[in-house]
């Protein structure tokens, strides 16, 4: 039996892709530099499919890549080696909730703002919040231990975490962690968390719940550079307050966005902050005058607070819609995802203009500021080769600045395909292969995919390289 | 017994365990694990690396207490939400992350696991490593500093750590409340898992004496600002309950009281919040126990080894793990530890 035969006994005729045409949409995520096509996608309904779907693929001698939503911006659901791609669109059932124990049991398909939206009503929510959180799964959450805005005072993926289900790379079936916290031994659930589907398939996650904040205050701070706005979070977090956000956008992100939205955003502005409070209602009103006290103090121009959640969710749409907002200048987009320590955003954002300026191309900012988390925007136009080149350069000498500042490589989109490269600046070799070999330890064949994470013969670069025989 | 003093000299202390073909024991202060003549303490790894109050991290070695780390960020209002016993001051961090050790903050503020972000190891053959970074949000190769969470020495030894702090709450507050019995307790706890208030702690004492309480108490903690906290003594005060409200020295010393009895227990478990009044409903004055109940971590001090049994037999019927006394066989999932074990150079247990 073949293959594709094989899987479609598994997964029903109408859950394995094996044409070109459909095949074409699984050749990238959202990483667009690199496209690969996978030789068949299936789309698996339950753990115990995945687990058959694993074992045919490793007998049939095929790479696995494991596929939620396709929203990596780092290529890690990009089939480099074809094989075959394991999509688990078709596992979007929420199994349990239980609010007494404030833990939600769901399969890895379910799209992270659904969960929330299940237990909206009862006051609940699940905390990580990614832009891209009304498609990208829980279980592609979990594989790049997603983060989102709300990671300074919430924490990441791997904080609300309490328990998955894993296929190993052999197909067992195994579960790690369960409804509450601290299994017995070393934390497996923990490593498992961001390892970037190379040390199993997540089919289902228990994740916790939170209770939501009754008071929610947010303001724009305007300022007439990056490094005033940057004083003033260090300001902010030396008061000892905790805001649930604080998101930086540049000049010109501010412009952009205010081309398209038309939100009376000041056009001339070198930063604006977006600063959000929440928790209780007593004592709000004080914290929110002490910001505003604390932005004035440090140079900002104007402060505006959104007096309801109408405005509110205009500010936020200011920031989540800023890189569609860059779209409208009809050029690709690349966008980076180094981490400074909170206190260095001054210096990698010189840096960032620096680099600009010198390999000739646009990059516009915006940044989890509070967590030090860059996200440098950089367009291109991706019918020239120089171009691009340029832009895979400059994402390196952004990164590698990152880790000279004290940093990393990646806050939250992962290393995928994109910057296995960079991972050498990052670690040293023997923290490297000690790393390989846990992926080893888990996956003795390589199947589990593959030239994800770790650079195995050229990383993102070597992809880019036009096919022999076509000059560039 | 070994010393090492740097990180190199633990290295080379590992080395030569690993020539000699010895099992590597590894323990902190001794409070755990005890430290035998064959076995490598952390103790005197006490530097701190890098203390960085405006990025709230702390970068230091194994061997530094937590208590000199609560010494050091209290300085500038800030604290490591992580608050297991401190054992008169001894505890070290090392020995915490490695015990998986945790306290009253657990519910709100989460484990070692949400806490580190970076660790250098010394693997088995002596060869350091690192995972992770030294900064807040860092998803670059795998979470092995997680890993080492809980792995009680079995997958190397845990040399350094990079942790993230908070800012220290303006006001704490504890309020203790004397229960007619378990099923109220727990009527009580589910009601503020799911309602208005935001207690930094919910903490079941058996038996209540401490807090003046004959039976069974539920101990809540607020940590917020002033008004946050005076508004939910307040809403708490209205409800129908036998509760006082302690001052502010009282609070101080009822939490570190609190925080330090895990340090006798003999037990240590987690279960399900909610089934937490199971163990405590059949308690009698045999058995002292205490849990932080809103993330189902339960502690108990027996006195003869026939009533750790019975603790342990009624945690696992509803559903808990056994986390101390610690069980290999409990762990489960023997290939993919004997696997990890040889990826960070480690002889099998």
């Amino acid at each position: 039996m073949t293959l594709i035969d094989e899987l479609r006994g598994i997964c029903g005729p109408e859950g394995v892709a094996a044409d070109r045409g459909e095949l074409a949409t699984f050749e990238s995520d959202a990483f667009t530099l690199v496209k690969a096509r996978p030789d068949l996608v299936a789309f698996p309904r339950s753990t115990d499919e995945v687990s058959r779907v694993v074992r045919a693929a490793v007998r049939a001698g095929a790479a696995i890549v494991p596929r939620g939503a396709g929203t990596s911006l780092s290529g890690g659901a990009i089939a480099v080696d074809g094989g075959v791609c394991v999509c688990l669109s078709r596992m979007r059932r929420i199994l349990k909730v239980d609010h007494r124990d404030r833990y939600a049991h769901v399969e890895a398909g379910v799209a992270n703002l659904a969960v929330s939206n299940a237990v909206r009503d009862a006051g609940y929510q699940y905390a990580p919040d990614p832009s891209s959180q009304m498609v990208s799964t829980i279980g592609g959450n979990v594989a790049t231990n997603a983060g989102g805005p709300h990671t300074l005072k919430m924490g990441v993926t791997v904080n609300h975490i309490l328990g998955a289900t894993v296929v190993l790379a052999n197909g067992d079936i195994t579960q790690m962690g369960g409804t509450y916290p601290d299994a017995p031994g070393s934390d497996l659930l923990g490593l498992v968390v961001g390892s970037e589907g190379t040390l199993g398939i997540v089919t289902e996650v228990i994740v916790r719940l939170v209770r939501i904040a009754p008071e929610v205050r947010t303001q724009l701070a305007v300022f007439e550079t990056i490094d005033a706005a940057a004083r003033t979070i260090s300001a902010i977090i030396a008061a000892g307050i905790l805001p649930a956000a604080l998101e930086m956008m540049d000049a010109l992100t501010v412009a952009a966005v205010e081309d398209w939205l038309h939100m009376g955003f000041p056009r001339d502005a070198g930063a604006v902050l977006i600063i959000e409070l929440d928790g209780l209602a007593p004592g709000m009103d004080r914290q929110v005058a002490r910001v505003g006290e604390i932005c004035r103090a440090n140079g900002c121009r104007e402060v505006r607070i959104a007096a309801t959640a109408a405005e509110r969710a205009e500010l936020w749409k200011a920031r989540k819609k800023s890189f569609g907002a860059m779209g409208r200048y009809g050029m690709s987009m690349c966008t980076q995802d180094g981490v400074v320590p909170r206190t260095r955003v001054p210096e990698i954002m010189r840096f960032v203009a620096e680099v600009a300026t010198r390999r000739g191309i646009r990059i516009a900012n915006v940044i989890h500021a509070g967590d030090g988390n860059i996200h440098p925007l950089m367009l291109y136009d991706d019918r020239d080769a120089r171009q691009v080149r340029a832009v895979v350069e400059a994402s390196h000498d952004i990164l590698r600045k990152c880790v000279e500042l004290g940093g990393t490589i990646s806050g939250e989109h992962g290393i995928g395909i994109e910057k296995v490269g960079a991972m050498e600046a990052m670690f040293d070799a023997e923290s490297l292969a000690m790393m390989q070999r846990i992926r080893i330890a888990f996956d003795p064949g390589g199947t589990l995919n593959p030239r994800k994470l770790f650079a195995t013969g050229g990383g993102c670069l070597e992809l880019l390289k036009p096919p022999k025989g076509i000059p560039a | 017994m070994m010393e090492p003093a740097t990180i190199a000299e633990a290295s080379a202390a590992v080395r030569a365990v690993a020539e000699r073909g010895d099992r590597l024991v590894i323990c902190g202060a001794g409070t755990k694990v005890a430290c035998g003549d064959r076995s490598i303490s952390t103790r005197r790894l006490a530097q701190v690396i890098e203390y960085a109050p405006a990025d709230m991290t702390i970068t230091v070695e194994a061997g530094v207490t937590l208590a000199e780390i609560e010494r050091i960020t209290s300085a500038d209002q800030l604290r490591l939400a992580l608050d297991p016993p401190l054992y008169g001051g001894r505890a070290t961090i090392g020995g915490v992350l490695a015990s998986n050790d945790s306290g009253p903050l657990r519910m709100l503020h989460g484990g070692p696991r949400d806490l580190v972000v970076g660790m250098t190891i010394v693997m088995g053959d002596g060869i350091v490593v690192r995972s992770g970074g030294r900064v807040v949000k860092n998803v670059a190769g795998y979470g092995v500093h997680r890993l080492m969470v809980g792995s009680g020495g079995e997958l190397g030894m845990i040399a350094a750590a990079t942790l993230k702090l908070q800012p220290r709450p303006e006001a704490m507050r504890l309020i203790a409340i004397g229960m007619q019995d378990a099923a109220a307790a727990e009527s009580l706890t589910a009601r503020l898992m799911g309602g208005e208030l935001r207690p930094a702690m919910i903490e079941w004492v058996w038996p209540g004496d401490r807090f003046g309480l004959s039976g069974l108490a539920v101990v809540l903690a607020f940590e917020d600002c002033r008004e946050a906290v005076a508004w939910q003594l307040d809403e708490l005060l209205g409800m129908d309950l036998k509760a006082r409200v302690l001052d502010e020295g009282e609070s101080v010393d009822g939490y570190a009281w609190i925080r330090e009895w895990g340090a006798s227990a003999t037990v240590r478990a987690g279960m399900p919040s909610s089934a937490v009044w199971r163990v405590f409903r059949d308690a009698d004055e045999k058995l002292a126990l205490l849990s932080h109940a809103g993330s189902g971590c339960v502690l108990a001090k027996v006195n003869a080894p026939r009533e750790s049994e019975r603790v342990q037999s009624m945690v696992r019927e509803w559903g808990g793990n056994v986390l101390v006394p610690r069980e290999y066989s409990e762990m489960g999932h023997a290939r993919l530890r004997s696997g990890l074990q040889s990826a960070l150079r480690m002889e099998p247990v």
